[in-house]
Parts: structure tokens; C-alpha cells; sequence
């Protein structure tokens, strides 16, 4: 085959698609509706991920504002967070991964189905090689010699955003969670003159992500808005008896969240750096409850 | 409970992630599906690496293991019809030439895989076949007819006299 035209097609082709990179090409890309959603955490119990956003065309990018404390979210701004999240084509820019923290599940492990696709599949996952061992027949299924060992079956989450269970509001932006026991989706918003414009919008299944009991992070997120701010989250849940959580990083005045249904969430202007910061959670009195230092502890 | 990302693996990630986008891209056909097929790839990638690391080419697994999710996906998929319309969305984007992409997504899915692995990601024909499950000779006969029906799609039909590439398509 390696004829001389040949190898002037090959030529061609990497030339062809040689401006294509997995930043540059998102950049200029306006995502559709589901681009937004990442469900690669989904599949191996995500304890934190960092991902990196590129905004949009900046065209209505807000002046952004940031407080250490938040403000108190009304159900209106509820409901508008519902629409921006729910709706992800108003979502900005495209999701890449930078890199991601993870642990394979802890305990033996039937993956939530899949929801939207009108029939529930079931995966059961080795627990401590994060294999797929057997898949229910039906849709879904993975076919013999179509999955890598090691690679669990993708799982698509649902179109409805389960219920808004807490909503950090602090200067212009905003972060908010929407959970039920199937799924938590996690959408970082900005206010804008329509309401509120999203970022990213990441999706996992509930069963694998820490339980409301203790002092962990569920997930980081880092984003680049249109205007070229960084812009970086953190969510979590807090032990029982928290009242609110304190996050310190350096050079940042700290930043304190509500506790509320056992969960938080605080995003500050800068870059989410899983090894550094200290989070503290306090009961209403502000007595430590206990402290995760760094934010995402090595085991 | 998570552990930190091995600066092997950010190494590794950072000069993967362009070929094996590209790759996806082509075989995709579209910007969102292979961005959001490679975001989940590389995070598998990373939940496995002290496996992955020691593959002979890593970023087959990361491309092998993106492939496996999209037939995965189109399978149990009632979203066809607007996976077509984002390719289609995505052919009029001025990332890659339409005409390029246009004929690069007419090709059969085996044929746009095997050129996506062979030319756009370099690997060898023996670690094209293990990605995609046939022998090497097989992916030799893909790409040869791959090349071959975008050379005419691009250039239209060549001269007899340097025609054998078009010789042994049609045989």
C-alpha cells in the first residue's frame, strides 16, 4: 500500500487534520445539548475530578463578582437554576478533562441503571478491579470482546435533573447540586442578564459518590469563563451535626458554605488543586467537627 | 480515599490527547461525541493506570476503550438520529475541511477506524488489528480501500498509469 499516491493521501490527511486538538478544537465549539454532561465519572465511583471548561464567545459575559460568604439562595433562584442547568444548550464552552482523582467502588456492585433509554440495564463491577463481570441481557449489554478488560460499560444519565438539594450563591456565580439516590449532577452557574448561564455539568451516580456522614469531597471542578477568569468549585458532604464548612487556600480569604442535607459547595475565582487547601467542617456553635487537610487526602 | 495524578499519566495525557482526538474525531464524526468519548477514556485511563502504563501504546487503550463506549452508546441508543445531526453540525465546522471530513465520514465505519488508527493516532497495523479485533493483513485491506475511496472522493479518479491502489479496491 505504499504507493507513492497513497502516501500523498496519508499526507494529506494528517495535514487535514492536523489543526484538531482536543483544547483548540473545543474552544471554538459551541456544545449541543449533551457535550456538557460528563458520565465518565459515573462508571468508576468518583471521589474528585478537576475538569477544565472553555467559555464561549464571551458575548454576554457577566462582570463577576465573588464573596467569601454566600447569600441565601430564594426558591426563584432555584427555579432559575433548574432552567439553566436543565437546559444544557445554554451551557458555555465544551468539558475537557484535565485529570481526575478516583478509586474503584468500594463495595461489590450493582451500577445504577440506565435511565432515559426506556430500559433499565444492570452492571455488575468487580469490587475491587472495577471489571464488568456480567451484564444483564437486554440493551446495554456488553457484547463479548467489545470491552476492554477493565473497562466498564458507559452509563447515560438521565435527561430530568433529579431534585436541587443545595445551591452555593456567593457574588455572581453560583453552584448548584441536584441529587436523587440515582443521581447527582453537579452544574456551576453564572448570573447573567437572562438569569443564569451554566458551565459545566457533571453527572455521577449517587451510590458511588461519598455518603453524607462524613467530611469528603465529592467532586472540583476548574473552568476558564469566556472573559479568561478561572473560575474552580468544590463540593462535598460534612459530617453529621455541621452546620457550615470552612475552605482555606492559600491566598484566599476563606470561604464558608452552609451544610445543608448533609452537603456542600463553595467555588472561588482561581484553580482547583486537589492537594492543597483545608476544609473544616463546624457545628452551629463554630466548634471543628473535623478537618480534611488537603482537600482530597492520599490513601 | 483518592490518590493523586501521577505525573506520568499528565505527561502521557498531554501528548495523547490531540492524536487520539483527532482519531476519534474522524471515526466519530463529531467534535462533542469524540470530546465527551475521550473525556471518559482518559478518566478510565487514569482510574487503571498502573494497568494501562504498561500497555505498548497506551493511547490505543485510551482509543480502543473510547471506541468500545461509542458502539456501546449507539447500540442502546434511541438518540441516532441526533448523533447524525450533530455530525452533520460538525462537517460544516471550520475545524476540518468539510470536504475532507465529509469524505472521511462516507466511509465505511471499519474503513474511517482503520484510517483514523493507522494514520491519524500511528499505530502499526498489528496494533490497529488488536484495537479493533481483526488481523493485521485485514487492516492492510481497510486502509488500502479507505485511502483509496477518499483519494477519489477528493480528487476524483486518477490516472491509469498510477491507478494500483484503485486496481486492488476493485478486485
Amino acid at each position: 500500500m505504499n504507493t507513492e499516491i497513497d502516501d500523498m493521501m496519508i499526507d494529506e490527511l494528517r495535514e487535514g487534520f492536523a489543526p484538531v486538538g482536543y483544547e483548540r478544537t473545543t474552544r471554538s465549539y459551541r456544545s449541543p445539548s449533551r457535550a456538557p454532561y460528563i458520565a465518565g465519572v459515573a462508571v468508576i465511583a468518583a471521589v474528585a475530578a478537576t475538569f477544565v471548561v472553555v467559555g464561549g464567545d464571551g458575548a454576554r459575559s457577566p462582570a463577576l463578582a465573588w464573596s467569601p460568604n454566600p447569600t441565601a439562595a430564594t426558591a426563584a433562584d432555584g427555579e432559575a437554576a433548574r432552567a439553566a442547568c436543565g437546559t444544557p444548550d445554554n451551557a458555555r464552552g465544551a468539558v475537557s478533562v484535565q485529570g481526575m482523582a478516583a478509586v474503584p467502588p468500594s463495595d461489590g456492585s450493582t451500577r445504577a441503571p440506565e435511565l432515559g433509554s426506556g430500559e433499565p440495564i444492570e452492571i455488575t463491577v468487580d469490587a475491587s478491579s472495577g471489571d464488568v463481570v456480567s451484564g444483564e441481557t437486554g440493551v446495554g449489554k456488553p457484547a463479548p470482546g467489545e470491552v476492554l478488560p477493565g473497562v466498564p460499560s458507559a452509563e447515560a444519565p438521565p435527561t430530568e435533573l433529579p431534585p436541587l438539594v443545595s445551591l452555593d450563591l456567593r457574588g455572581t456565580g453560583g453552584l448548584a447540586v441536584f441529587a436523587d439516590d440515582e443521581w447527582t449532577f453537579t452544574c456551576m452557574l453564572l448570573q447573567s442578564d437572562d438569569g443564569f448561564e451554566t458551565g459545566p455539568i457533571m453527572a455521577s451516580p449517587t451510590a458511588e459518590l461519598p455518603k453524607a456522614g462524613e467530611l469528603a469531597v465529592v467532586a472540583g471542578m476548574q473552568t476558564t469563563w469566556a472573559d479568561g477568569r478561572s473560575l474552580a468549585m468544590v463540593s462535598g458532604t460534612a459530617p453529621a451535626g455541621a452546620a457550615t464548612v470552612e475552605l482555606s487556600l492559600p491566598g484566599q480569604p476563606t470561604a464558608s458554605a452552609e451544610v445543608e442535607d448533609g452537603r456542600f459547595s463553595i467555588w472561588w475565582f482561581g484553580s482547583f488543586d486537589p492537594s492543597v487547601g483545608t476544609i473544616r467542617a463546624l457545628d452551629a456553635s463554630g466548634a471543628e467537627l473535623t478537618t480534611l487537610s488537603p482537600m482530597i487526602d492520599k490513601r | 480515599m483518592a490518590r493523586r495524578i501521577p505525573s506520568e499519566f499528565e505527561a502521557f495525557y498531554r501528548d495523547a490527547k490531540d492524536p487520539c482526538f483527532r482519531a476519534l474525531l474522524a471515526t466519530v464524526g463529531s467534535a462533542a461525541e469524540a470530546d465527551d468519548l475521550l473525556a471518559e477514556s482518559f478518566t478510565r485511563a487514569l482510574a487503571r493506570w498502573n494497568d494501562v502504563r504498561h500497555h505498548p501504546r497506551p493511547e490505543a487503550w485510551v482509543v480502543r476503550a473510547a471506541l468500545n463506549l461509542h458502539r456501546d452508546r449507539w447500540r442502546r441508543s434511541q438518540r441516532q438520529q441526533r448523533l447524525l445531526e450533530r455530525r452533520e453540525s460538525v462537517i460544516h465546522d471550520d475545524v476540518v475541511d468539510p470536504a475532507l471530513m465529509a469524505a472521511v465520514q462516507a466511509l465505511p465505519e471499519r474503513q474511517r477506524e482503520v484510517v483514523a488508527l493507522r494514520v491519524l493516532l500511528g499505530l502499526s497495523a498489528e496494533q490497529t488489528g488488536e484495537v479493533l479485533g481483526v488481523d493485521a493483513g485485514t487492516v492492510g485491506t481497510h486502509l488500502r480501500r479507505g485511502l483509496a475511496s477518499l483519494r477519489l472522493a477528493l480528487h476524483g479518479p486518477v490516472e491509469s498509469s498510477t491507478n494500483e491502489t484503485t486496481q486492488e479496491v476493485m478486485q
